[in-house]
């Protein structure tokens, strides 16, 4: 894995974790970070035997929001670094991998909206979440589209104003899938992917795929959308495993 | 200039230059009808036909279809369909041709290679020289016609008539995709023809292809290369058949989930002959074949609606317009004049075979 200047990268077996590394800055995404994490990854998505992308950090905190030195940088400021973001954004969200956060510490504007991209959601006890993209009179990217899909339309409106969460909080809001004591986590982070290992990545892809379309399109449109999805995952090798396996067992 | 887009792609060798697309022009022929005004027009009530037209993901289709007689829609004889053919393809590919050439103050004398396509309707002299005679074309204009190949065939013509370019640096390639679905039309009633005539839509699509060293990528893409894939096992999926005297198209209800299967195929061959991966394609244009197919593309490939917009657009606007689809999309793609140096693009047209063609295009 190649070095980057915001990013540390570690890849054991068959699971590749990206530690935010900005620690003077605590951890702020500047489009710097963005463009390493879409380097990182293309080098991810192309190598299989990855299975699990974990995002963490190193610190005591997760991320503390955009950098705002990077986004007011430029007079008149110009709305291409965003799209970049969301951009990146979308391709962790659709990543071929099973994606993992694990927090700890402050999450953040751009970083919560990073822990919305991930199919499962880790928060130690001293994790806090907020929104704090509103209260600096500009717009939290993308969570617009993915916060009440999570949590409704009256806990997300709560959220984009700045109230924040505690670890708690946020596992009773549906946000993160478990809670856990700071010196417990790698042991939690361990559990989740032990108890993945064996689920099939494409199924698993497509899966997703329609759960988060589900919102946005119109049932005729979704049942398409779905045959063609299950028609794929019952031509490709792992179902065909299955059936295999059943046909045995007759 | 921006380069930010060739500094991304490391691995794939940009063409200096080749044989681009400089032009295209379309034309629908016929009547623009609703899928209900089409159905109140046949008197159709049985609601399986009905719910067939209602649930195509199309909202409107050209079409060149007879007044109705006393409100009834005449039958049409075999020889006033095979007129309709003939007078289809000269009224509306002449003027497709001349949208496509008028931009560059070009005529149909300048014009070097002539390559027409049509899957609906069999002329002998054949399209290019009722079209030569028609618009003046050059007596000595190489040409060719390519029929019968069905939804596929613009790719497959268009790639001769690229080499031709290639080979003959600044001399100018034409094709001309004619499709007069209308003229393919049975209505007898049944679920077969009806799932044909709730499908497809009459379009004319002409584009005008050059190699020339002062063109650059505003001008348009090199089409780069290309790949075929052909099924076999499905030969009989997608085919013409006699419906007593006339010739009906016939689609095979799982058609749509054998592309889906099928379609990574050549799209990973092409792509990883020049390197790519799918993520680093921007543009996709693929042939409005139906929305089953399409979202077996979305799903097999990892496509979303933003990626085959314009396919869907065509779609619900046009309906199947066979061969020249894809360049209806192409269309659809320039006018949101959202292209920049270096991006790349795929298109991709199905048809009978079973078959699957595309080719990288590079701007």
């Amino acid at each position: 894995m190649k070095n980057y200047s915001t990013l540390q990268i570690q890849k054991e077996k068959d699971v590749a974790t990206i530690f935010l590394h900005r620690p003077e800055k605590k951890n702020a995404i500047n489009i710097q970070m963005v463009n390493d994490l879409t380097d990182a990854l293309d080098t991810i998505e192309d190598t299989k035997e990855i299975k699990f992308l974990i995002l963490r950090s190193k610190e005591s905190l997760f991320c503390s929001g955009l950098d705002l030195e990077d986004v007011t940088s430029k007079n008149p400021p110009d709305i291409y670094g965003f799209q970049k973001w969301e951009k990146m954004c979308h391709r962790i969200e659709n990543l071929n991998k099973i994606t993992i956060a694990s927090i700890e510490g402050e999450c953040i504007g751009g970083g919560f909206q990073l822990v919305l991209l991930c199919d499962i959601r880790l928060a130690t006890t001293r994790a806090k979440f907020a929104f704090n993209e509103v209260r600096n009179a500009f717009l939290p990217g993308l969570a617009t589209y993915r916060l009440a899909k999570y949590v409704g339309l009256g806990k997300a409106k709560q959220l984009m104003m700045g109230d924040s969460l505690d670890a708690r909080d946020a596992l009773h809001w549906g946000l993160v899938n478990q809670v856990c004591e700071p010196e417990n986590m790698l042991e939690i982070i361990q559990q989740n992917l032990n108890n993945h290992s064996s689920l099939p990545l494409p199924a698993w892809t497509l899966a997703r795929r329609l759960m988060n379309e589900c919102y946005s399109s119109p049932y005729e449109n979704f049942l398409g959308h779905f045959l063609a999805a299950q028609h794929r995952a019952i031509n490709l090798e792992d179902f065909q495993k299955v059936a295999q396996q059943q046909q045995g067992k007759k | 200039m921006n380069m930010i887009n060739k500094n991304k792609i490391q691995d794939f060798v940009y063409p200096e230059n080749g044989p681009r697309i400089v032009s295209i022009g379309t034309a629908n022929p016929g009547t623009r009808y609703s899928q209900e005004e089409i159905v109140k027009l046949y008197h159709e009530t049985n609601p399986i036909i009905v719910g067939l037209f209602q649930n195509s993901h199309i909202k409107h289709r050209h079409l060149i279809l007879p007044e109705p007689v006393n409100g009834v829609m005449p039958e049409e004889t075999n020889e006033q369909l095979i007129a309709k053919h003939r007078k289809g393809v000269e009224e509306f590919g002449a003027k497709a041709v001349e949208e496509c050439l008028n931009p560059l103050n070009l005529g149909p004398r300048d014009i070097d290679f002539l390559c027409c396509v049509s899957s609906t309707g069999f002329l002998c002299p054949g399209i290019t020289a009722r079209l030569i005679k028609k618009m003046g074309f050059r007596e000595n204009v190489h040409r060719i016609d390519i029929l019968g190949m069905g939804c596929n065939a613009g790719l497959n013509a268009i790639n001769p008539v690229v080499s031709f370019a290639k080979s003959n640096p600044g001399k100018l390639g034409l094709m001309v995709c004619t499709e007069i679905c209308s003229a393919a039309y049975v209505y007898n009633k049944t679920l077969n023809t009806a799932v044909v005539n709730s499908l497809f839509g009459d379009g004319v699509a002409a584009v005008l292809v050059r190699q020339d060293n002062a063109d650059t990528w505003k001008k348009g893409p090199i089409v780069h290369d290309f790949e075929s894939h052909i099924i076999v096992d499905s030969i009989e999926a997608m085919k013409f058949e006699l419906e007593r005297d006339k010739l009906s198209f016939f689609l095979d209800r799982d058609i749509p989930y054998v592309i889906g299967l099928n379609i990574e195929k050549p799209v990973t061959r092409l792509l990883k002959r020049n390197n790519l991966k799918l993520r680093h394609i921007k543009h996709w244009l693929v042939h409005s074949g139906g929305k089953k197919v399409l979202d077996a593309i979305e799903y097999n490939l990892g496509l979303t609606d933003y990626d085959v917009r314009h396919t869907l657009h065509i779609l619900q606007n046009f309906g199947n317009l066979s061969s020249g689809s894809f360049l209806f999309s192409y269309k659809e793609l320039c006018k949101e004049q959202i292209i920049e140096e270096g991006d790349l693009g795929v298109a991709i047209t199905m048809g009978p075979g079973t078959t699957i063609e595309t080719a990288l295009l590079v701007w």
